[in-house]
């Protein structure tokens, strides 16, 4: 081996590191993949019903059965609930910092460099805004195809407009991990900041 | 093993670290603590060196200063004559995963991983591959005496064998010096003579050379060089023919070494 190089940790060790952390933390973690998901739900339910709104053949007719579409106020809420699950997110990864702590610094010991700690806590944190916004979203499908059918019936509902409706679910695993990547900016700092000497003192 | 003890003169090419006026202050409450106040010091290459002093003295700032894991506030460290407080943090780490093995008095092996994984951990990092890895980690499993016990937890492992997975992990890319920090402080009595007694093994095979803080007096016989630290700085330097004579006085009475160590 050389001289002079870099330490290498392969992406697959850092996901099981992070798959570890959530396992380890497994009650926790549920709670706040909770959270995201029912701020999601609530998000994808007026996407989703917005959506079947505009692919009515018309929208007086769906006006006339009562089906409206979700007015701004309603998405300022549905704001609040995804920044109060981003404060979730960043607490369970700050929680998860700090209680490794000594880990972090026996791994840098052992010649990790901080990209490598920093990639554990990412894709712990993106691991679960992902599968809290797949949950969320799939939860606000269900919920805004029911309110539907309850107001307007099956008769306008197409495949098409089901089908397009899933597209959305998408859309909110992309909302939710970019959220959950903004949560882990202050935990991966503070990770990567940790002097090796002081984190093997350090008592939780 | 080549024991640079004859030459009198130093020597930098078989020196395995060299201290150079080494300084830590710290503030603390508005006062500087001075941590180490002026260390200088060189160790041989294969040498075991116990570096020994009361509590509070220095001895575990002086082991993060020369493992690279804070920066000295004045004064220079090298490690195989690389000037560590020059690198940058990448190169620390490089350095760090290549030259240095730790072996903490708190074990600190990673709690998800096996005894073999926490052994092939820093093999990992120094990008060696997965076959290469395991027959590795498992000679030094076998060296430490824990083969057996290759596929499990750190939790399901005794305090002595903890100590010797992390014995074993310290020495996984055969660095140039192995630092350990009270490594038996919290063993008992006879898991601490087993411990010390397999560093002082694996410095004779491997010709390691080895730093180890320490207040325990049985490690006095073990070493070849005993330097006495008190209030950040090296009050003593003895080497090991001087001291056999002096171990049998301090056996007979609690004078002497003793009451200046404790």
């Amino acid at each position: 081996m050389s001289e002079s190089g870099r330490s290498h940790f392969p992406m697959h060790q850092a996901f099981a590191f992070a798959l570890q952390g959530i396992r380890l933390r497994l009650g926790r973690m549920l709670l706040v993949l909770a959270g995201v998901a029912v701020a999601i739900a609530f998000t994808n339910v007026l996407l989703t019903t917005n959506f079947l709104f505009d692919s009515m053949p018309s929208t007086t007719m769906a006006g006339g059965q009562g089906l409206t579409r979700a007015p701004v106020f309603r998405f300022l809420w549905v704001g609040v609930a995804l920044i109060i699950c981003t404060a979730g997110t960043l607490n369970a990864i700050v929680m998860s910092v700090t209680e490794r702590i000594k880990e972090i610094g026996t791994l840098k010991c052992l010649g990790s460099r901080n990209v490598h700690i920093v990639q554990i806590f990412l894709f712990e944190s993106v691991l679960l805004g992902v599968i809290g916004g797949i949950l969320g979203g799939i939860l606000g499908y269900g919920a805004a195809l029911l309110n539907f059918i309850a107001t307007v019936g099956t008769k306008y509902l197409t495949e098409s407009m089901a089908l397009g409706a899933v597209g959305y679910i998408g859309v909110c695993a992309g909302i939710s991990a970019g959220l959950a990547l903004l949560a882990s900016v202050i935990p991966v700092l503070m990770a990567a900041k940790v002097e090796p000497a002081a984190a093997m003192r350090y008592e939780v | 093993m080549a024991k640079a003890n004859e030459q009198p003169v130093m020597d930098t090419e078989a020196l395995a670290v060299i201290v150079r006026g080494a300084k830590k202050h710290y503030t603390m409450g508005g006062e500087t603590v001075r941590a180490l106040d002026g260390i200088d010091l060189e160790i041989h290459h294969g040498e075991y060196v116990s570096i020994m002093g009361p509590s509070g003295s220095g001895k575990t700032t002086l082991f993060n200063v020369v493992g690279g894991l804070t920066k000295p506030t004045d004064g220079q460290v090298f490690i195989d004559k690389t000037d560590i407080s020059r690198l940058g943090p990448n190169e620390l780490a490089w350095l760090r995963c290549r030259k240095i093995g730790y072996i903490f008095q708190t074990f600190n092996l990673i709690p998800i991983m096996t005894a073999l994984q926490n052994v092939t951990l820093p093999m990992i990092f120094a990008g060696m591959d997965r076959g290469t890895r395991e027959t590795k980690g498992m000679e030094l499993l076998e060296m430490v005496g824990l083969s057996d016990r290759a596929a499990h937890k750190p939790t399901e492992l005794s305090g002595g064998q903890q100590q010797r997975v992390a014995i074993a992990r310290a020495f996984a890319n055969d660095p140039a010096i192995v630092l350990a920090d009270e490594p038996t402080g919290n063993l008992d009595l006879k898991t601490g003579m087993d411990i010390i007694q397999l560093m002082i093994e694996m410095n004779r095979a491997k010709g390691v050379t080895i730093m180890c803080n320490t207040h325990d007096l049985k490690i006095i016989d073990a070493s070849d060089r005993i330097v006495w630290i008190r209030d950040g700085r090296v009050s003593k330097i003895e080497r090991k023919e001087d001291i056999d004579i002096q171990v049998g006085e301090m056996k007979d009475r609690n004078t002497g070494i003793a009451a200046e160590n404790l």
